[in-house]
Order: structure tokens, then sequence, then C-alpha cells
């Protein structure tokens, strides 16, 4: 074998001028996705509580987020290859199969921390539905050819590491973790990258590339936690790694989780020097403000569950999309009136409140009224439309469908909440950076002006040494 | 001549039989309802993981409810005010409430029935409550389901002795007291149920008692089944039963789920069923088809690589959409995606009742009941006896066994087949691997599932006999 043939990739993009936002298409064999975009999550190949067929309607989900250990776990990945199907002629059925979508295979769990270590040069672990699945080069690109996704990200080392405050021998251990966790996702890139060169590589993988397969377009994984110095330090690598190989099509931005809201950008500012033609992925991070600020900060795609993770945790998205009204009143500024972010379905004073999720926030947020859109997503849709009243009845008599109703509404509104987005930056008026700016600001504040507990989404701090 | 509707809410059109079955439209209102016709259970207002659009899509005319769950959350004055369960739902089409006392059955320790009504411990807040017929009608009105049951004094179907007759014969006192506490007939039907055991005799001296009622009421119900009691006698039980009642009003079984059980119910006369089975067999990866047997448990390792379709016949898009068994299998055995085997199977359901409806219409009624129990059933030693003599009965096949099945029946069909086949001790009889349960006990598993609420149930775990009578035969 001489050279590995490789998927169909594209990345066009263009950068609105004196700012760093941008607008893009990727196009892979099986879709094309106008960035700046999200990227749905899936469990099992499903997305979490919302079957195919609601899936269908949600014409937006075109770039899957798919699990590697959604697909290792009881060696699914051999039972694609002995059927002879790609992991999307396996997973979905035909409705889903004809859609324009892509799959983005990738280690890191949006939804939970399922990177477990401990990790060395060599591989690293992750906790699977099954148990525990160790990772190599030689796992990774078996699993890759035999599964054929569009987009693989490459295997990462992805501790949790709190910034420390003002304890420096804390702060010093941190940083050293830091620093290890980049270089070791940078040498899983570099073994990756030399595998793939090496003639060998049918041998080294064992009969798991048969001559028909070819090269998903490969990420790398950009770590550095909140260490401004150790991204610094991961865009070099990332790059090089580039140099080596024209496979890396894009980088993932991670562990941005970790980092404070306030210095994100400062965070992001190393990723100006990336390799511009590279997608950018932002994985994890996904409250609206956050990724308001990535776009300013150059990013295109969006690998989050957080609509999922809301609905679970009984909320529903009613926060203001970037509409012609939203943008004018931006241009006067961030209002000062109250504008909401969720519907906290569990709260008793929704017993009774028989209206759809955005007229119950337009009654509760008068002045903010105009600035909310009605949601036409297959959960609030007459004449099936569910009330706040019905989500509180479910939420309160445990029923599931609570959480199916509001995954399908919340997953809807952040389709919407990109679909605006990508129009307004198409638009691109000279005061495009500014509004985008005062968006965030706004969100942030409506986001944190209302109480959201996360029961589900406990931080757990994991020691890898 | 149909006879004029007891109720101006309900219309009941028979549009063509097959014998004792028969194809139907119940228009009721909210919309016509196709009978034969499955009525799926959403027990607090939902049906487990799959919403009420996709119940439209699903093609399901009328949608169960429980009075018990929906009085205690939100209660029935909140749901009135939210537009009746059908604004609380948003769901256009037809509901049916139960009267709340069937699962007093299962918390029978904990209540107790007098004339007044009955007293049981409130599973939500502990407290000692009274249900009578009055307040059962009161919570339906203001539920405002299309369809509304009588309250009825429950027992175990296996029950024998003394309390039956008393059952039977308060439920009559019991149904005068629920039509006159009734305040919306005129958008509301209220069904009697026809209780009496397995007594036969019982049976028919409520139905006599009801007929003498039968101008206000607009359709029956056949209650006190799927307890545990034998096959044999279920299917009497409900062929007899269909043939004391009007033909101008709908018959509904309640708590019928399995697909053999409603193809032998439509065979003897009867056109509405509802039951939790398709749906919580789901959660436990039981998928339903046309296949021996008539399910394929999708958790079993011989799936893995399993290529085909849950069943080939089956329009939902999972089936049609080439979703193979080895696919479900991964979705079966872990965590999430379970929605997706609930829905085929409600799609199975009515699907069935569809090829029901069209094999009645089109008289090809019994080739299509001896096709379907030769699919569940593939070999002579398969086929329950109760199916053979409620085949007979219904004058689909006066001999199963001898009329569709070859004679000498080679019976190694397939070796792994073979293997699992145990004879049954003492009897000599080879027990098919395909036989269905000999009883009836989903009704208990609903009624245990009330009591451990929120819990995950197992399959079905058999009642132990209980030394019920022979209903006597009352064959015509
Ligand atoms: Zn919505
Ligand atoms: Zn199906």
């Amino acid at each position: 074998m001489t050279s590995l043939a490789q998927m169909p990739f594209q990345f066009t993009y263009s950068t609105v001028p004196g700012s760093c936002i941008r607008s893009g298409l990727v196009k892979t064999a099986t879709s094309e996705v106008p960035t700046p975009a999200l990227i749905v999550p899936m469990t099992k190949g499903v997305i979490p509580h919302v079957t195919y067929d609601i899936q269908l309607k949600l014409p937006e989900s075109k770039m899957l987020g798919l699990l590697y250990t959604d697909l290792c776990d009881l060696d699914y990945d051999r039972i694609m290859r002995s059927q002879n199907k790609t992991a999307r002629e396996f997973l979905f059925p035909e409705i889903i199969a004809q859609q324009p979508n892509s799959l983005f295979l990738r280690i890191r769990d949006p939804s939970t921390t399922n990177i477990v270590g401990p990790a060395n040069g060599k591989q690293t672990a992750v906790q699977g539905g099954t148990g525990k699945v160790r990772i190599d080069s030689t796992s990774f690109l078996s699993t890759i050819f035999r599964t054929q996704p569009c987009i693989a990200s490459l295997p990462c080392d992805e501790p949790i590491v709190e910034e420390p405050v003002n304890d420096p021998e804390a702060e010093k251990k941190a940083l050293k973790r830091i620093r290890k966790s980049v270089m070791q996702t940078i040498g899983y890139g570099d073994q990756i990258i030399e595998m793939i060169k090496n003639p060998k590589l049918p041998e080294l993988l064992n009969g798991a590339l048969t001559p028909s397969d070819r090269l998903p377009a490969l990420f790398s994984v950009l770590e550095g936690g909140w260490s401004i110095d150790s991204r610094e330090h991961a865009v070099k690598h990332v790059n090089r790694l580039c140099d080596l190989s024209d496979a890396i099509k894009g980088t993932v931005v991670s562990g941005l989780d970790q980092v404070k809201p306030e210095n994100i950008s400062a965070v992001l500012a190393p990723t100006k020097v990336l390799k511009s033609d590279l997608v950018r992925v932002v994985s994890v991070l996904g409250t609206p403000d956050s990724i308001v600020t990535c776009i300013l900060n150059g990013m295109d795609l969006f690998d989050t569950s957080y609509p999922i993770q809301l609905a679970e945790c009984g909320y529903g998205l009613v926060f203001p999309l970037l509409t012609d009204a939203l943008y004018a009143a931006l241009q006067v500024g961030v209002p000062s009136y109250p504008i909401p972010f969720v519907i906290n379905f569990s709260l008793p004073q929704f017993q009774l409140q028989n209206t759809p999720f955005v007229t119950t926030a337009k009654q509760l947020f008068e002045e903010s009224a105009e600035l909310l859109q009605d949601c036409t997503c297959p959960a609030c849709t007459a004449p099936t439309g569910a009330s706040t009243a019905y989500i509180h009845h479910l939420i309160n008599t445990h029923e599931m469908n609570a959480v199916v109703l509001s995954s399908i509404h919340n997953l809807h509104h952040y389709q919407a909440f990109f679909t605006h987005l990508r129009a307004k930056i198409a638009e691109n008026k000279p005061d495009l950076p500014t509004i985008l700016l005062a968006y965030s600001q706004l969100l942030q504040k409506a986001r944190t002006s209302q109480e959201i507990v996360m029961n589900k989404l406990g931080k757990e701090y994991k020691n890898f040494e | 001549m149909e006879k004029e509707a007891a109720t101006p809410a309900l219309r009941f059109e028979t549009h063509e039989t097959w014998n004792y079955a028969r194809r139907s439209t119940l228009t009721l209102p909210h919309g016509p309802c196709r009978t034969p016709m499955f009525m799926p259970v959403g027990t607090q207002g939902a049906m487990k993981g799959i919403t009420s659009a996709q119940m439209v899509e699903l093609d399901v005319d009328l949608m169960l409810s429980n009075t018990y769950w929906m009085n205690f959350r939100p209660g029935p004055d909140v749901v009135k005010e939210l537009g009746g369960l059908h604004g609380l739902m948003s769901w256009p089409k037809n509901i049916l409430t139960d009267s709340g006392g069937f699962q007093m059955v299962s918390l029978l320790d904990l209540s107790t029935v007098t004339e007044e009504g009955v007293t049981f411990k409130s599973p939500v807040n502990g407290e000692m409550t009274l249900l009578t017929p009055e307040e059962s009608i009161s919570i339906q009105n203001r539920l405002g389901a299309d369809i509304i049951m009588a309250l009825d004094d429950v027992i175990p179907s296996v029950t024998t002795g003394p309390r039956v007759l008393e059952a039977q014969e308060r439920t009559i006192r019991w149904l005068d007291r629920c039509y006159a506490a009734h305040s919306r007939p005129h958008d509301q039907n209220l069904f009697a149920i026809v209780q009496g055991g397995l007594d036969l005799d019982l049976r028919r001296k409520c139905v006599d008692a009801f007929l003498q009622r039968d101008d206000h009421i607009p359709g029956y119900a056949i209650g006190g089944l799927s307890g545990g009691e034998e096959k044999d006698i279920f299917w009497r039980v409900v062929a007899n039963t269909c043939a004391m009642l009007p033909p101008g009003k709908p018959r509904y079984v309640m708590g019928v789920g399995y697909p053999v059980d409603i193809v032998v119910c439509v065979a003897v006369g009867a056109d509405m069923f509802d039951c939790v089975y398709p749906c919580r067999t789901a959660r436990f990866g039981t998928a339903l088809a046309d296949v021996p047997g008539g399910v394929v448990q999708l958790r079993s390792d011989k799936f893995t690589n399993d290529q085909t379709v849950i069943d080939k016949n089956c329009k939902c898009f999972i089936c049609k959409g080439g979703m193979t068994r080895s696919r479900l299998h991964q979705v079966a055995c872990q965590e999430g995606g379970g929605e997706l085997i609930t829905y085929h199977n409600i799609a199975y359901m009515m699907n069935l009742t569809a090829r029901l409806r069209a094999a009645i219409t089109n008289g090809t009624f019994p080739q299509f009941v001896i096709s379907f129990m030769k699919t569940i059933f593939p070999r002579r030693v398969d086929v329950p006896d109760w199916i053979c003599n409620a085949l007979a009965y219904a004058k689909i096949s006066s001999n199963l066994l001898e009329e569709h099945y070859p004679a000498n029946e080679q019976l190694v069909i397939d070796d792994s087949v073979f293997m699992t086949m145990v004879k049954e001790a003492g009897s000599g009889h080879i027990k098919s691997p395909y036989h269905v349960k000999d009883r009836n006990i989903h009704g208990f598993q609903k009624m245990r599932n009330v009591v451990k609420e929120g819990e995950e149930e197992g399959e079905e775990v058999p009642k132990e006999k209980t030394g019920g009578k022979k209903a006597k035969m009352e064959m015509e």
C-alpha cells in the first residue's frame, strides 16, 4: 500500500473582517454542515430521549457526535465489519441513513467525565458502558477503519484540573498535570500519524484495514486546561502534526469547561495562530453565552450535550435567539430588564400554566416578551404541543416523557440558536462583533440570573497521578 | 337495525361481521375509533417514552389513563382546570379512564370494601381514603375522558365462593349509583362492567341486570379477567359474555393484551382491548413479532449478529427502515434507546388490529386467524388446547390440529428448538418452547406494579395455582 485513501472532506470558510468570527461549510461524504453549528450528541447511536422519527423533524441534525466506547462495547465495531456495514449503515434506520448527516467520532463524552486514565505515553483509558476501554494507536485505527465515521477525533488525555485560588503549590502541581496532558495527547497524535504513514499498516492492524477502507478526517485534540502557556504549547504541536500529515483536518479545543467564563477569550487567544484551514471544534463547553464567546474567537463546531442535560434536570430553554428584533435592541446596548433563560418546570407555580413554554416565559418576563419567539419544535407544535403544566405534571409523576419532550424542545432551541447566529454572521453588518459581544453578555446575564441546579452534572475531580 | 344510541356521546356502527367477529366504528366525542381496537395505557397521562404526537402517527384512536393515579397527582380539579385530560396531555383523540377500583385489588391488604365504597390507604400520602361510586364518577367527570368506567367491586379472577356473588351483586347496585352521579352523559360515556368471576351463571345474572338498564348504558366491559385464570376458562367467559351482550353496543375486554389473546377475543366477538404488556415488555428488550412464540427477546445473545429486522411485515420506521436485531440487541442490552422497542411494539399492536379489521372486511378472517396461529405456533406440538377449543367455538376450524397441521409432523424442525423442549413430568407430553403462558397473568403484573410505583418489574412471574372451579360451559 503506497498511500492511504482519505474520505472526502472539505472545509471552506471566510472570516468577518476586523474580527475572528468565521462562517464556513464542512463538506463530508454524507453531509454539508454550515458553521458555526452544533454537533448533536448521541448515546448508543441515538440522540438521548429523541427517537429517529423525531430526529427527522430536526433537520439541522447534520453532524452527529458518536462515542468511541459505544462502538467498542460488546465488540460492535467487529460486528459491523462482519456485516460489511459502516457505523452509519449499522446504527441508523433508513429514514436517518438517507438524511444528510455525518458521524463525528470522539473519545470524550460531552455529557460526563468518561476519560478515566491512568494514561501513559502509549494508551489512554475511558469508561464505557460495559467497563473500562483502553485505547492505543492500534485499537483506535482498527475501530475507525472498521466503522468509517466521517470524522474521528484523536485519543486524548483529559484530566479535570481545577484552577487553584491563591495556592502557588497547588497551582504548580495543577500546571504540571495540564502540561503532561498536553504532551500525552500530542504523543498519541504523533503515534497515529506515524502509524498511518507506515507502509506496513495493514499488517500492523492485523486485518482491520481492508483495501476499500478510507481514512476518516482526523481531528487532533488541543488540551491545555485554563493555562494560556499550555494552550500556546499545544497549538504549536497541533500545527506541527498538520505539517506531518494532511490527514489532520481539524482540531478539538477540549477542556474549556474547566476555564472560568471570563477567561475563555484569553485561553482561546493562542488558537489565533492555529493553521486557519483547520475546523475548530469546541468540546463539552456548552452554555450559549460561552458559545457566542467562542464564535467571537473563531470557533466553528460545538460538541456539547448541554441542552439535553438541561432537559434531564427539568429545564426548558427559552432564551432569546438573535432575531432582527434582538439585534436592533442590542444595538442600543444590553437591555436592563430581566431576560428569561430557562423555564424551571418543577416550580409549583406552573401546575396550572397551560401554555407553551415560550408563552409562559413571555408572561413571566413581560418586558422581554417581544424578544422571544414562539417555538416550532415537534414538542411544542399544536395539536399535540406540550404545555408547561404538562411537563410539570410529568416531572411530578416521574414520567420519562418530561425529559423526552424537553429534550426535543431544547435541542430544537439550540439548533435555532445556531441558525440565527449564522444568518446574522452572513448579513455581516459592521457592528456584528459588538453585537455578538453584547449577545454573549445578555445570555450570561440571563443564565446567571436564574438558579439552575444541574443535578446530573456533579463534577468529579479525578486525580490521575 | 341499530338501536338508538344510549347517549348522544357515542355512535356504534358495525360494518361487517364474520360469525362472532365484527368490524365497527365507535364514534366518540374526540373522533372515530376503528374496532377491533387496541388501546395503549398511559398510566399517568403519558406513554412511557412515546409522545402524544407519535401516538397520533401510530394511528392510535384511543388512549387509556388511570383515574387512580390522576386522582392523586395532579388531582381532578387541577386536570379540570387545564381542560381535562385532553387539555393536560394535548391529546386530540379519545381517552378512556378506569374507575380507580381495579388498582385497589392490589391493595386488598390495605383496603376494605363496604356497601358505601372502598377504603384504602393512599400510596402517595398514606391517608385512608374512601372511594365511593359517586366519588369515582365525580373524579372521572372532572378528568373528562370520552369513556369512563363504573366503579365495580373487583376481586381477583381466581376468587371462589360467596365473595364472587357478593361482588357481582354489589357491582349492580354500584352501577345504579354511578349513573345517578354521572353529570356529563352528553359528552362522556359511562360503561358498565360485567362481573361474576369465572362463573357463567353469575355473569349471566349480571348481564340480565344490566340489560334492564340498557337504555342508558352506552357500552359494556368484561371485567375480572386477566388475573391468573386458566386460558381455557378465560376465553369461554369472554365468548359467553359477548354472546349475552346486545349486538349494538361495544364490548371491551379489560386488561387483555397478548396478541394471541386479542385474536381469540376478536374471534368470539369482543371489540376493545387494553394492556400495559406491549410497553412494559419492551423495556425488558422484548419485541412483539409474527414469529414462533410471538416475541423476539432482543437481549438474548443469539441476536448479536442477527441481520434481520424484528418483524419484516411491520411498517414502523425501525423495521421498515432496516434496523437489524443485531443493532437492537445493542440497544436492548444497554441504557438508552429503549423507546425504540416500545415504539415498535405499539406499532405492532396497531398493525395487528388493522389486519384483523381488514380480514373481517375482506371476508378472509378465518384464513388470517389460522395463518396467524400457524406463525405463532408453527408445529402441532406448539398449539395450546385452548386455542383449538376457542377456534372451534368461533367456527374458524372445528379441529385446528387435524385441519391445518400435518398429521405425522416432523418434530425436529430446528435442532436448537428441539433441544430446549422438555417433557412435562408424568404427562409424557412435550412442552413446546413456543407455548405462551397457560394463564392470564398480566392483570396481576399491573396490580403489583401499582403497589411498587416507579419500580421496574421483572418479567412475568407465574401465579401459583389456585383451586378455581371450572366454569360451567354454556356452549350452544
Ligand atoms: Zn419547543
Ligand atoms: Zn416495527
